[in-house]
């Protein structure tokens, strides 16, 4: 497919275009809330894919070319807009702010109600990275190392952000479970 | 494969774990009941890991872009993506502004000057060919300008595009039209009268529905893509062909909703494209074929077949989904099965591009 893309073939094109504009769609709306920026920049990436077709290594995936692209496209519209953080990069994620404060994290954590939207609501509040490094490596299945290149971080810190992150989640799952099971006796 | 030693993340990371959050099929889902039945004292865990994994989809999933909006961006990246590197970008910065922009303008118009020597149809020949006086509506403003026709099937033509129509067209046995340019047609149903849209060397039929056509004089390609209902598409050249043939037959290339299909001029070439990633089938569990039928509705048991055999079949809802069937199979096969529903219903059936197509005029409940 990549062969026959590069080669340039539409129709390997729109396949690749439609296998991944939803993930990568998906990806860039959590980086940037506005969806006219993330529906510019995501048109970009296909077409400058398609343009520069000849020029791309044969070895690369094109969903590992396509997420590094995205990231790095967005990380420069970014720096380019005063309102969001330019050193954001080279902040620790330990200092990256939580968005919920911690009493609302436990109250959340023990009331009975919305016990499976809770862990929607975490994931959606786990910092950026934290977050980042989940999807990337739970849900599209990246390496380290190319999760690692993706988010220009090196190998270390991925595996400490995303183990960061389980930790947080499972301290969440373990507690709806205590809760469903005080439920239910 | 030692699973009991296994952590939360040690699952997280499993792809045979993973595999079965996320394509669950009758193989794995008995593998982990069985595991989660040995090892109870597992199965907090697994259900620990299930749920980030699941929840992680659905937050994903739930920022996914609408099928139109997949379409539409689709739809912008192929206008814009053959444009601009016939021009190398080193030359905007080289020469002054305005004369590179002047030069652009040159050297497109000589690529397509090239390009366009083939022996292509133009709306030009389209029209010069047609005998009955025309009418003609053009749009040179900037915006989309909506044109309703005798019929009240409107098309919202896109600007610098025309369409043509013979002054004839309420009274015609077929109605067409002519275009050049872009529009989106909302066409109202008809079946004894079927709509037909000329566009550069493609044929676009219709069956009541609205869709995209988007010839304009100069591209390479010709695009039909369609929004609701079902269109199919053949070139010129099969039309001589299917010209003679009865208005309800179809031909060419059946394109559905989020379907579209490229026509390349040079090649003469129509190629249709996948509009989805294949998706994986969300339970392994497919209903049971239905045998017998009592007074079920066409459109459920077409529904069945779809669902059992894993084909598309494509019939007008409004014209046959209402109408009524009592009959059991034993052992038909899937021919045999369509061509029994369809003498209930009156119809026939054709299979084009793996597809079934059914036609006909329908049951009428008066």
């Amino acid at each position: 497919m990549w062969q026959a893309f590069k080669q340039g073939d539409e129709n390997a094109f729109t396949i690749l275009y439609h296998k991944y504009i939803r993930v990568l769609y998906s990806y860039g709306k959590k980086l940037i809330a506005d969806e006219e920026a993330v529906e510019d920049i995501v048109q970009d990436l296909f077409i400058d894919l398609w343009q520069s077709r000849s020029r791309l290594a044969d070895v690369e995936s094109p969903k590992f070319y396509l997420f590094r692209a995205l990231r790095r496209r967005i990380h420069k519209s970014l720096s380019g807009n005063r309102s969001h953080d330019q050193r954001w990069e080279n902040l620790d994620e330990g200092i990256h702010p939580v968005t919920l404060p911690k009493e609302y994290e436990i109250i959340e954590a023990e009331s009975f109600q919305k016990q499976k939207d809770e862990l929607n609501i975490w994931l959606k509040n786990l910092p950026e990275r934290q977050y980042e490094v989940l999807m990337l490596r739970y849900y599209q299945d990246f390496s380290y190392a190319e999760i690692s290149e993706i988010l220009s971080i090196n190998e270390q810190s991925v595996r400490n952000l995303l183990q960061r992150a389980v930790l947080k989640l499972r301290q969440l799952t373990i507690s709806l479970l205590f809760t469903s099971l005080f439920l239910f006796f | 494969m030692n699973y009991y030693n296994y952590e939360v993340t040690d699952f997280l990371e499993d792809d045979y774990f993973k595999e079965w959050v996320y394509a669950p099929n009758s193989e794995n889902i008995s593998f982990w009941k069985d595991f989660i039945n040995e090892y109870p004292e597992k199965s907090e865990m697994i259900a620990n890991a299930k749920s980030i994994l699941i929840s992680l989809q659905k937050d994903i999933e739930n920022e996914f872009p609408s099928d139109e909006k997949v379409e539409n961006l689709l739809f912008n990246i192929q206008d814009r993506k053959n444009i601009t590197p016939l021009i190398p970008k080193k030359y905007f910065y080289q020469i002054g502004i305005s004369l590179t922009a002047a030069m652009a303008i040159l050297v497109i118009g000589w690529v397509i000057k090239v390009k366009n020597t083939s022996a292509s149809i133009s709306y030009q020949d389209l029209i010069s060919a047609v005998s009955a006086p025309l009418l003609e509506k053009s749009n040179t403003t900037s915006k989309c300008m909506l044109v309703v026709l005798p019929d009240s099937s409107t098309v919202m033509l896109h600007p610098n595009s025309s369409i043509s129509y013979p002054k004839d067209f309420i009274t015609n046995a077929k109605r067409e039209v002519y275009l050049t340019g872009a529009a989106f047609f909302n066409v109202t149903k008809n079946p004894d009268r079927p709509f037909f849209v000329y566009a550069n060397e493609l044929i676009t039929k219709v069956l009541g529905t609205s869709f995209m056509v988007k010839a304009f004089e100069n591209d390479k390609q010709v695009e039909v893509a369609v929004k609701t209902g079902k269109v199919s598409v053949f070139t010129r050249l099969d039309n001589d062909a299917r010209v003679n043939k009865s208005n309800s037959e179809l031909g060419g290339v059946i394109i559905t909703p989020n379907q579209k299909i490229l026509f390349s001029r040079q090649e003469i070439r129509i190629k249709k494209s996948l509009v989805e990633s294949p998706e994986i089938i969300a339970s392994a569990v497919l209903p049971a074929p239905m045998l017998k039928f009592q007074d079920a509705t066409v459109s459920q048991i077409f529904a069945n077949l779809e669902e059992t055999y894993g084909i598309d079949m494509v019939y007008d809802e409004e014209l046959f989904g209402h109408c009524l069937l009592t009959a059991s199979f034993t052992n038909e096969n899937l021919y045999e099965k369509i061509d029994l529903i369809c003498k209930g219903i009156e119809a026939n059936f054709e299979v084009v591009d793996a597809r079934v197509v059914i036609s006909g005029r329908g049951c009428h409940q008066d």
